[in-house]
């Protein structure tokens, strides 16, 4: 089924609809999820998120701005990494919640701004390889091994590639964080 | 985001979240994408045959790593795939065999043996086609998907109508072209399918770890399959020159012989490089007719120049003559150090008997002499057809000078007013054309770059 009958299934009739999508993008949406949460119990939760979430907010979804692929895969992404900071803090013993922060300055949003601007364009200036392992590694959080059987590499080869494109970034973006 | 990160690695991490990548990199992130690709492209690569700048070898070659590479990936997934898995192995290693076999003599010991190979590589490449069909429906099983196209089995449906269009009307003509390339353009187009149909099932698919990369791979199997053609062809082409060093000093009684040749016009130069029981035949010699060229009588471009030719036609006896077919080498006979064939082309009009040979060079100041096997082959003339001739198939050592040799026969002549000889001695060296895969030197005149030829008549007044 093309996304554009999906979309009009969900419109005209969004149990099944729903139904369908899950059984086309399921394979997708758990890919994703399962590259950023190792733990079976963690990705299964977010699963079921994920598709509470499709259902609340894929009224918002935007064909114009995107395929629904990437639309799924950035939903499951967020939410598996929001997952993950959860876990992370739960396991640091931190509070459940983190602390409110405080609105960003005008400075500090254009200073953000700026910096988002220039890893947008250190990106753009990755070649291919680089490029698919970056996003691989820091956007859908996947472990070296996964990385490396997909790509059809060895680790060690991903990890001193890995290596040499994070000296490269910190090198461009000049510092520790963003 | 593990405990290995630090402050950059979760900053940029968390910074994507704004800064999603474009739809074109999401849609490369897959399980599935690299290895069907590589399964794909190999199996294109097996499916036909291109007969023209070594591409039947190179294209199956990078195919079969293609196939092993992408199945390796993953061979983990379910039964259908781990057997393709190893069929491609069975595939690359049964082709790496048979390419270094076509390097040596071996390749050409039966008839029957490139038959089967055929069919062992149609064999596997249609189980691959199938096994690879069967992977993907079991895949798409698993997570309660059914594949819409299976575009894989209509490949192997269109790869089995290449085969019967190649084995029914092999000779058809460029009629029979057309619906080959069909058939192999539905090959392709079936294939580049296979990705499509993966988008709605591929992401269930698992991919299995590797110790070596897809680059090391490759160049171990492409690059160790480089080095041993080279090493057997080199081998095969270089047959060994089993010489030994020319006596010093003769017998008394071949002395004799010698100088009564020499009187009656026998090039010394030549009885020189004769050995004694050759000089022995000659006791009875009455007459010498001697004709010499510093090149060939008729040859290719290069190879006209690079052989000298000198017949000496001795009678010895009523209408019996002993013909000696001599040939050297000139120094801009370059590659005179492979493979050399020469083959005797007779006088058809007298009766042909006691044919020798001999071949030598020298080495260290040192002169050689051996006498290869003589065998037959056949010459295949442009205009008056194939005929089997009496050949020598030898080898000079590397570096060696000096180089040259003969072929001798008698010649019995029937009862005529005139004794009318002619003699001919072909001679071709092995070039890049016929270097690789092994084979008999072609001797076709528009296959061989370096061919030279004498070509020489006698006739004498009877007494």
């Amino acid at each position: 089924m093309s996304d554009a009958e999906l979309l009009e299934r969900l419109r005209s009739h969004r149990e099944a609809g729903m139904e369908a999508l899950l059984a086309q993008y399921a394979p997708l949406l758990r890919y994703v999820i399962c590259g950023v949460l190792r733990d079976p119990q963690d990705a299964e939760d977010c699963y079921s998120e994920v598709t509470l979430n499709l259902w609340q907010r894929l009224d918002g979804y935007d064909p114009q701005k995107g395929g629904l692929s990437a639309y799924l895969t950035a939903t499951a992404r967020n939410t598996a990494l929001n997952h993950l900071k959860a876990r992370l803090r739960r396991e640091k013993h931190l509070a459940e919640q983190p602390e409110p922060q405080a609105p960003a300055t005008p400075e500090q949003a254009l200073l953000h701004q700026e910096r988002m601007e220039q890893l947008k364009a250190a990106i753009a200036g990755l070649p291919s390889l680089d490029r698919k392992l970056f996003y691989r590694r820091y956007y859908y959080l996947q472990p070296v091994a996964q990385i490396a059987a997909e790509l059809g590499m060895s680790q060690r080869a991903i990890e001193g590639r890995l290596y040499r494109l994070r000296q490269k970034l910190r090198q461009e973006l000049g510092g520790d964080g963003l | 985001m593990n405990e290995r990160w630090d402050e950059f690695d979760c900053s940029i991490a968390t910074s994507l979240s704004e800064l999603p990548p474009p739809e074109e990199a999401v849609r490369e992130v897959t399980p599935f994408r690299d290895a069907i690709a590589r399964i794909v492209l190999g199996l294109c690569l097996t499916s036909f045959t291109l007969n023209l700048w070594y591409l039947q070898y190179l294209l199956p070659a990078v195919g079969a790593v293609q196939i092993y590479l992408g199945f390796r990936a993953l061979r983990n997934n379910n039964r259908w795939f781990r057997t393709a898995w190893f069929i491609s192995i069975c595939k690359a290693v049964s082709l790496y065999i048979s390419f270094v076999l076509d390097a040596t003599p071996f390749a050409s010991l039966s008839g029957a043996v490139p038959n089967v190979w055929a069919a062992a590589f149609i064999g596997m490449t249609l189980a691959l086609f199938l096994c690879f069909h069967f992977g993907l429906t079991q895949a798409a099983r698993e997570v309660e998907q059914t594949p819409q196209r299976r575009p894989a089995l209509w490949a192997a449906v269109w790869y089995a109508v290449l085969v019967l269009l190649g084995l029914l009307a092999p000779d058809i003509g460029w009629l029979g072209v057309i619906p080959m390339i069909a058939a192999f353009v539905c090959i392709v187009r079936s294939m580049l399918r296979v990705s499509e149909e993966l988008e709605g099932f591929g992401y269930s698919v698992r991919a299995a770890p590797v110790r070596c990369g897809p680059g090391r791979v490759s160049a171990l199997y492409l690059g160790s399959l480089l080095v041993m053609i080279l090493l057997c062809a080199v081998w095969a082409n270089h047959l060994p020159a089993r010489g030994t060093p020319v006596p010093e000093t003769v017998s008394p009684e071949t002395t004799a012989i010698q100088e009564r040749l020499a009187g009656l016009g026998f090039p010394e130069a030549l009885l020189d490089r004769l050995p004694e029981e050759e000089i022995r035949q000659l006791s009875n010699a009455s007459r010498c007719v001697v004709d010499s060229s510093e090149t060939g009588a008729a040859g290719s471009r290069k190879g006209a120049g690079a052989f000298g030719f000198d017949t000496v036609y001795v009678e010895t006896g009523p209408r019996t003559f002993r013909i000696y077919e001599f040939f050297h080498l000139n120094e801009n006979a370059l590659r005179s150090n492979w493979r050399m064939l020469a083959q005797l082309d007779t006088d058809t009009n007298a009766n042909i008997s006691n044919v020798t040979c001999g071949v030598f060079w020298t080495e260290d100041g040192i002169p050689y002499l051996s006498h290869p096997e003589i065998g037959s082959q056949i010459h295949e003339d442009f205009f008056f057809g194939p005929s089997t001739l009496p050949s020598m198939v030898f080898s000079y050592p590397f570096f060696s000078r000096d180089r040259g040799g003969y072929m001798a026969y008698d010649a019995q002549i029937a009862e005529d007013d005139w004794i009318y000889l002619c003699s001919v001695l072909r001679t071709y060296l092995t070039t890049y054309r016929n270097f690789y895969p092994y084979a008999d030197l072609a001797t076709d005149f528009f296959q061989t770059d370096w061919y030279a030829q004498s070509y020489s008549t006698c006739a004498i007044q009877p007494d």
